[in-house]
């Protein structure tokens, strides 16, 4: 019934409210690996991934965690949007939003909407317009793939940058950890007459 | 040899068959006339209403007052047309016709009615008489008008160039009674097996509409149950959302149309063995066109006896519970703004077991039944969808609404439209192409083959790894450190980095904000030509 439909659509909106969209994920990342990420933070109901039928293949993926409390979904965003959060693989963070209702492909209608639709025919006075406005929705989408084209090359480079970044500061942490390691470091201090402290910190970048 | 040939051909002609036939011609006796045909799929009867693709911008309307074929074996139909008010707007002086009115041809002279062939018909169409005169049986109602395609109160005769609403006695040697609506029922309700129980409770035969009473004489059809009968159905099928079968009849339905929208199963009883009563009484003279006849037990059987309606498939799906959102009216396929109203779709999706979507989609797009809409609001979800494909195309069609993400405009949505068949696809693209189906929003929707994005997942960017670590120790701890879900603490370079792609981030987000706010004010601006209203 009516009412029925309510509460459905009711529910279904807490339930939104209580949803995290996360999105940068990387393809190995399972659904366990959210839940357990996340899990520090409140409990995890529900983990979906969204499907990706249309966009280029090599996107992240994207999920919708329900927590079980608005609150908990409140606190993983907030947590994420500080701390840079690393899921499977580093050092590319995870986004987390709030979710909202279209991101749920299988959502409840929304009750008593009203759809209308109408045929236009060429003689129509709004035809010249409807065409119009046809043409400008097929450039956006064209717009739109530019830009996620662009959006995916500007990642791709600074993942470049960042992996030179870090093989130059391995070299130089490999060639400190082998100087210790191999005394040479130690000798050359005794050449010169220092002390050498003989703790090799663990490397921090794995 | 030759008949077999000839058989061949004809049934090779684009499915097309002649039903009944009603003798020869008197003066010719080489001519056949018939009751019936079929084509394409459809039937169509002796004073249906049908579209004709005539090389105009519009398709016409005619009505089909002579089915025949000549000893040449060219079938033609002697159509009498309806005349679009655009066509005669130099005599319509200072009349307003409304949107989807039509006039119907009289007089004598050139444009009543002439010959054509019936390789032009495109489909039927749904034309109410909404006159007042009193052979025209007043009984339809509001649901019937609006879910006509056209109607017409006025003729528009030829000879004299202007339009009248008072109705001469014939029309091109045809009497007037059959441009009316109609009055009995469907006489091809006999023809096929009703099987008057309606099983199905909840299913309210749908059919309403196409009920038609043949006009023996003002006796409809008994008036015991004149309410149950088809009325009951009648209502009913109210709620079926129309069939977009270009259907014209000229329904009606009784006026003494007891609104009873409880839909018992008594009362579909009633009206099952009702008909069978009117069947009996019904005029040889008048063929009907029994659409979805309401007896029409919601079963499948009937329907697929009766080969194939488009709307068949509606009649065992009715809408049933709460359903109703009450104003469920039907799609008009001319350019009235309609509402879409929810489609019954259960029996589809429980009978057959569903393959797992992903299976679907790959499949669908094999051969070619993969459409995707574009420009639907984004708020709509997949079952609307179907239902909005199901009243503009008459196609049971699954949809997907595909999900909002971090790039798309929030001003569109898209979904994916798994058709039943390629020619299904390939016609609703076209005909999208060719007219705009406008949302009540304003928005022309826009269909397009969809092929899936094929490939493996190519790497993610963005993850580094140092290979040589790989291959050495990796302690207990490394392992961790990588596989763990973690937030990073400020103290090393993997916070900097991830920092870093956070910057990135963030800097798309405000182009890809910049992006949809320039597309949303460009919608906009054009939206705002629209001279009609829109909400």
């Amino acid at each position: 019934m009516e009412s029925g439909k309510q509460n459905e659509y009711a529910a279904f909106e807490e339930k939104v409210r209580r949803t995290v969209y996360l999105d940068n994920l990387s393809p190995n990342v399972t659904e366990s690996v959210v839940r357990t990420a996340l899990d520090q933070y409140g409990t995890v109901k529900n983990v979906e991934f969204i499907p990706n039928y249309l966009e280029p293949r090599n996107m992240p993926q994207c999920a919708l965690v329900e927590m079980e409390k608005e609150k908990q979904a409140k606190v993983v965003i907030s947590t994420l949007s500080e701390f840079p959060f690393m899921m499977s693989g580093m050092p590319r963070p995870v986004r987390a939003r709030a979710a909202v209702a279209e991101m749920f492909g299988d959502r409840p209608r929304k009750p008593g909407r009203q759809i209308c639709i109408r045929w236009l025919d060429t003689a129509d006075p709004d035809f010249e317009v409807a065409s119009k406005l046809k043409q400008l929705v097929k450039r956006h989408a064209t717009e739109t793939a530019v830009m996620l084209k662009h959006q995916l090359e500007k990642e791709e480079k600074l993942a470049k940058q960042q992996g030179e970044t870090l093989k130059a500061n391995y070299k130089k942490y490999e060639m400190i950890d082998s100087l210790m390691a191999d005394g040479a470091a130690r000798r050359l201090a005794r050449c010169y007459n220092l002390r050498v402290s003989d703790d090799s910190g663990p490397s921090t970048f794995h | 040899m030759s008949h077999i040939r000839e058989k061949n051909r004809e049934e090779t002609n684009l499915g097309f068959k002649w039903g009944t036939s009603i003798g020869a011609g008197v003066k010719n006796s080489d001519i056949m006339f018939y009751e019936s045909f079929i084509f394409k799929g459809e039937e169509y009867f002796v004073y249906d209403c049908v579209y004709f693709d005539l090389g105009q911008p519009e398709a016409s309307i005619g009505k089909l007052v002579k089915l025949f074929e000549g000893p040449d074996h060219v079938k033609k139909v002697k159509v009498v047309w309806f005349m679009r008010p655009i066509e005669i707007r130099n005599y319509l002086g200072d009349y307003e016709p409304r949107w989807n009115e039509i006039f119907l041809a009289s007089g004598q002279g050139r444009g009543v009615s002439n010959i054509n062939l019936v390789e032009s018909i495109v489909g039927k169409c749904n034309v109410v008489c909404t006159s007042n005169d009193h052979r025209n049986p007043q009984a339809y109602s509001e649901a019937d008008l609006r879910w006509a395609d056209y109607f017409f109160c006025c003729h528009f005769d030829v000879g004299e160039l202007a339009i009248s609403d008072t109705f001469p006695d014939m029309v091109d040697r045809v009497k007037v009674e059959h441009f009316f609506n109609k009055k009995t029922e469907q006489k091809l309700l006999g023809r096929i097996n009703l099987k008057s129980n309606l099983k199905r409770q909840t299913q309210r035969p749908n059919l309403s509409s196409k009920i038609k009473v043949t006009k023996s004489h003002g006796v409809t059809v008994k008036d015991d149950n004149s309410g149950s009968r088809v009325s009951s159905l009648v209502k009913e099928s109210k709620v079926e959302p129309v069939s977009m079968s270009k259907q014209v009849h000229l329904q009606s339905e009784n006026i003494p149309l007891s609104p009873k929208t409880s839909n018992s199963n008594s009362s579909t009883q009633h009206s099952g063995s009702s008909q069978c009563e009117a069947r009996d009484e019904i005029d040889k003279a008048e063929v009907k066109f029994p659409k979805d006849s309401l007896t029409s037990p919601d079963e499948v059987q009937p329907y697929k006896k009766r080969k194939l309606f488009l709307d068949e498939r509606t009649n065992d799906k009715v809408h049933s519970l709460d359903g109703q959102l009450g104003h469920d009216m039907g799609i008009n396929i001319d350019n009235q703004p309609v509402q879409v109203s929810r489609v019954p779709d259960d029996d589809r999706r429980n009978w057959f077991e569903q393959q797992p979507w992903e299976q679907r989609l790959e499949r669908a797009q094999e051969s070619g039944r993969l459409v995707s809409l574009e420009n639907v609001d984004p708020s709509y979800t997949s079952e609307e969808v179907e239902d909005l494909v199901w009243h503009a195309f008459n196609e049971k069609v699954e949809a997907k609404m595909i999900e909002q993400t971090t790039f798309s405009c929030p001003c569109y949505g898209k979904a994916l439209i798994i058709f039943k068949s390629k020619e299904a696809a390939n016609s609703a693209i076209f005909q999208l192409m060719k007219r705009c189906l406008m949302l009540a929003d304003g928005r022309p929707l826009i269909a397009r083959r969809e092929s899936l994005r094929k490939g493996a997942k190519v790497g993610f960017v963005g993850h580094l790894t140092i290979d040589k670590l790989q291959l050495q120790r990796q302690t207990e701890d490394m392992k961790k450190a990588k596989s763990t879900s973690h937030a990073s603490q400020p103290n090393n370079i993997e916070f900097d980095m991830g920092m870093e792609w956070r910057l990135l981030q963030l800097k798309s987000d405000m182009w890809w904000k910049a992006l949809h706010e320039r597309q949303a004010k460009e919608i906009e601006a054009v939206r705002n030509q629209l001279k009609m209203k829109w909400q």
